[in-house]
């Protein structure tokens, strides 16, 4: 069995730089970087898809900008204060930041994503046409809590759909273009509502029945989307070049019994290190980014006493900069991107770093022309943060998570950041004016840039983790398709940690169906932690836990335990307060509404630990060590798992009551429960396993027969071999 | 799944109603009403108490209503809905009044024309102080006619203190 591990691990070592590669991350900086247009041509690609995703985004920008700068008009002419209007905007905002998890949870069930980016459009740009038609606050609520909730598919789905529907090398410009597309909505919105204004004189209604239209214009014609398949430019790609390569397809070793459930996804993402670095950068960004727009149609107003004709023309300004930087930007990122995925993350930092203070120096200038030059720099280095971070972290993120990752980002961003930052500020504000609120920026701004960039160190890393699953699923598959014998239960690289104490370092165990292995080792060596790994009690910072060759290293224990896997933890796992006979029905639990088979269940634990059954009403806690570690193991009984984990069964138990205990579980094996006993005592688990592993600070020192471990010395000390030595044949 | 079917349709019926009813389709304005055009003090510019503030009016014979810094009542409604829940409002002791609605920032008038001696001053001191007076059309009835409201915004100039 170890050979197979050890036969994946280097396939996948040999296999990584090209894989690398084929993700776009070649590790050559100074190689030149084709147009966009000819990587298009060359992989057949259209441009539909980027252009669809742009006009939605600009559509999307129509209401947000409209209701932010008709907002007076709408105020006197509903008779509604601006308190009011605060408040049903907040609920937007509540809206906007709720709605891109659910986006993230209907995509997740199939490749529906561009029909959701399609429905939605539609949805809000009839949510815009109705606005035009409210005549009461409810109603008011009522459409921009739909079109908040509707605007989640921007945050959540665009841009996954982007990066599927490009190659790596084409990534970085396609959302760069995507991001100008939003540029482009700042430039059209406030022009739009200036010429239905101004010139052609409607009023706040007009205004939205109008956008509404053009809006569903936009929809419309991007309503061709198709979606180009979860991960086509890079698991896809990836699977199918190793398939190419001559290796053999298997089935998909994945089902539905282990494909991880929304809550797992966000789990699971939140432990990739570049991921979760990020998504801390984004809050301290939102604190920055979502309230500087107002507090900068303020400081323009009462700083230079801008009307709004002027302060309109001063955003598109912003935006028509923003737009010339994201052009300089993209094939430059692609550079940085294909060198190193976390250089793109340092620039991103570096330029966050650069706006706050250039902000500061804004807000300080005594002339308008200077606010004006350094608030364009601003434009031109903030718009391209966006893209610098999104693109390395969609890389590093497995395809199907992409749009949990992205709406996790809008919430972080809007919903975390976009608060703190309105509060932050309106304090700042109050007590220094709204110039020291923009100079105050400066402090969430470098701390958030030096996260960001604290993320660079680990993105390469996380790429590798994204590569290494892929290649090792393909690997296993390959093997199953090939009838290669695979282990039940395969842990693989595993780390752990507590807090920032590592306690497991790369450890490898395997376990065949129906074997019974002892991990063996010290107090404190990292062997429980290990079985709540394979549990899931614990979840591994690296590293991967198959199980029949399915990885569920994120799989929640309850769906473990459906699964087949049980885990006996040590020091009496009971409920004190409950009864014996209560006990057993909570281990039960999973078994659901078969109550009949539950009864059975309960009555073969009875049979075979007689004095359970004696004591069967008394509560757990007055029952003595060793029947609790009775009443602990009837939960095999009662589960009937395949993979049995069991922590310290014997501790501090007479040797008569660890007899009993361990002849049950002989049983529960010879009945083919594969069994993983954790023990300290050296002598028990060896007269009990054929094959053992010993650890010792957070990693296996040994791994092979027990009649071997018992010839190292090196690793077994005389206080565990005393008992053994005594029972062992001369 | 049943369940499921009928839990959707209810929540869809729910949500048209509560639209349907927050919505309307007759005495909208889509275009800007140009019966109104106030003419003093021009817009967002700088003015010292008492102030006057003037407009045009045409094809319209009823009176207005002037709002400083605060929104004026919905379409339909007379000055007297806003102080609806105001406890120290009572309507048989002749509440709202001239009195009570100036120091509320709302005046009553049947000219297009009208001198204003004191405004709140706004707080903070490096803050600009900006004002908006809004006025609307009162039918005879003294509701408000319409929907349609006319804005200006200016800035006092005070005496430092």
């Amino acid at each position: 069995m170890p050979d197979q591990l050890d036969e994946i691990a280097a396939t996948r070592d040999e296999l990584r730089p090209w894989a690398r590669a084929q993700l776009g991350v070649t590790g050559d900086a100074e190689a030149a970087t084709p147009p966009l247009r000819a990587t298009m041509a060359r992989y057949g690609l259209s441009w539909y898809p980027i252009v669809a995703l742009g006009l939605l985004a600009v559509a999307d920008t129509f209401q947000v900008y409209a209701f932010a700068v008709l907002a007076p008009e709408i105020s006197h002419t509903l008779g509604v204060g601006k308190g009011v209007l605060a408040g049903v905007l907040a609920l937007r905002t509540l809206a906007i930041a709720a709605a891109p998890l659910p986006m993230a949870a209907l995509a997740q069930r199939g490749s529906r994503r561009a029909l959701l980016c399609i429905v939605t459009g539609v949805v809000w740009s009839l949510v815009a046409i109705s606005t035009g038609f409210v005549v009461a606050v409810w109603g008011l609520v009522f459409v921009l809590v739909i079109d908040g909730l509707t605007s989640g598919s921007v945050s959540a789905l665009h841009q996954p759909l982007l990066v599927d529907a490009h190659p790596p090398e084409g990534r970085m410009r396609a959302l760069s273009i995507y991001q100008g597309s939003e540029q482009v909505g700042n430039i059209v919105a406030p022009l739009a509502v200036a010429v239905l204004v101004a010139v052609l004189a409607f009023t706040w209604r007009g205004v939205f029945v109008v956008l509404g239209l053009l809006s569903l214009a936009a929809v419309l014609a991007a309503s061709r989307l198709r979606d180009p398949g979860v991960g086509r430019w890079d698991t896809q790609r990836l699977r199918e070049a190793l398939r190419h390569h001559g290796e053999v397809t298997g089935p998909a070793v994945e089902s539905e019994e282990v494909r991880l459930s929304f809550f797992e996804i966000i789990r699971r993402l939140l432990l990739i290190p570049t991921a979760r670095r990020l998504m801390f950068g984004f809050a301290v960004f939102g604190v920055m980014l979502i309230p500087l727009q107002t507090f900068t149609f303020f400081f323009l107003d009462e700083r230079w006493n801008l009307a709004p004709g002027p302060r309109g023309v001063f955003f598109a300004y912003l935006a028509v900069v923003g737009i010339a930087a994201l052009a300089l930007f993209g094939r430059r990122a692609e550079a940085l991107f294909r060198s190193d995925p976390g250089r793109p993350i340092r620039l991103g930092a570096a330029c966050l770093a650069a706006s706050v203070v250039l902000i500061a120096l804004a807000a300080l200038s005594p002339w308008l022309w200077l606010t004006v030059a350094l608030f364009g720099l601003v434009s031109a280095l903030g718009v391209v943060v966006g893209p610098a971070l999104t693109g390395p972290l969609l890389s590093v993120v497995p395809p199907t998570m992409r749009p949990h990752a992205s709406a996790l980002t809008g919430i972080f961003i809007g919903g975390v950041g976009g608060l703190i930052g309105a509060l932050f500020l309106s304090g700042i504000d109050r007590r220094f004016g709204i110039g020291g609120a923009l100079v105050a920026l400066v402090v969430p701004g470098i701390v958030g840039a030096l996260v960001i960039a604290s993320a660079a160190f680990t993105a390469s890393s996380d790429l590798d983790r994204l590569i290494d699953e892929i290649l090792e699923e393909e690997e296993i598959r390959r093997m199953g398709a090939s009838g290669t014998h695979l282990p039940m239960l395969a842990c693989r690289g595993i780390e752990h940690s507590y807090g920032p104490v590592q306690v497991l370092f790369g450890v490898d165990l395997s376990v065949d169906a129906g074997e019974m292995i002892a991990l063996l080792g010290v107090n404190g060596a990292g062997k429980s932690t290990l079985l709540k790994v394979m549990s899931g009690v614990a979840l591994p910072s690296r590293g991967t836990v198959r199980f029949r060759g399915a990885d569920i290293t994120f799989l929640d224990a309850e769906r473990r335990l459906r699964l087949g896997i049980t885990q006996i933890p040590g020091g009496r796992a009971v409920f004190g307060p409950l009864s014996v006979v209560d006990n057993l029905r909570a281990y039960g639990y999973t078994l659901g509404r078969q109550r009949r088979a539950l009864d059975d269940a309960i009555d073969r634990s009875f049979e075979a630990f007689p004095r359970l059954s004696e004591r069967r009403n008394q509560p757990a806690s007055t029952l003595s060590g060793g029947e609790q570690q009775m009443l602990a193991l009837s939960k095999a009984l009662l589960l009937r798992p395949s993979l049995l984990l069991i922590d310290e069964l014997s501790l501090g138990l007479a040797p008569l009551v660890v007899d009993q205990l361990l002849g049950m579980v002989r049983q529960l094996n010879a009945e083919g429960a594969a069994v993983v006993l954790v023990e300290q005592s050296v002598s028990i688990a060896l007269d009990l396993v054929e094959r053992a592993y010993f650890m010792e600070k957070g990693e296996i020192r040994f791994e092979g027969r027990g009649a071997d471990l018992l010839g190292r010395d090196d690793l077994l000390r005389a206080v565990f071999l005393d008992g053994h030595q005594e029972r062992a044949p001369a | 799944m049943h369940r499921r079917t009928t839990w959707v349709r209810w929540v869809a019926r729910l949500a048209a109603v509560a639209w349907l009813s927050g919505c309307s389709l007759s005495g909208l304005n889509f275009r800007e009403d140009t019966r109104v055009d106030v003419v003093a003090p021009a817009d967002r510019s700088q003015v010292a108490l008492p102030l006057t503030v003037e407009w045009t009016v045409r094809d319209f014979d009823g009176s207005f209503a002037l709002f400083v810094d605060r929104a004026p009542q919905p379409p339909g409604r007379s000055v007297a809905w806003l102080f609806r829940n105001d406890d120290g409002c009572i309507e048989e002791s002749g509440c709202p009044d001239a009195a009570f609605l100036q120091l509320r920032g709302i005046y009553l008038t049947d000219e297009p024309r009208l001198v204003i001696d004191t405004i709140p001053q706004l707080t903070g001191d490096d803050v600009r102080e900006r004002h908006e007076a809004t006025v609307i059309l009162l039918n005879e009835d003294g509701e408000r006619s319409g929907e349609s409201a006319f804005s200006v915004e200016f800035e006092i100039e005070r005496e430092p203190r």
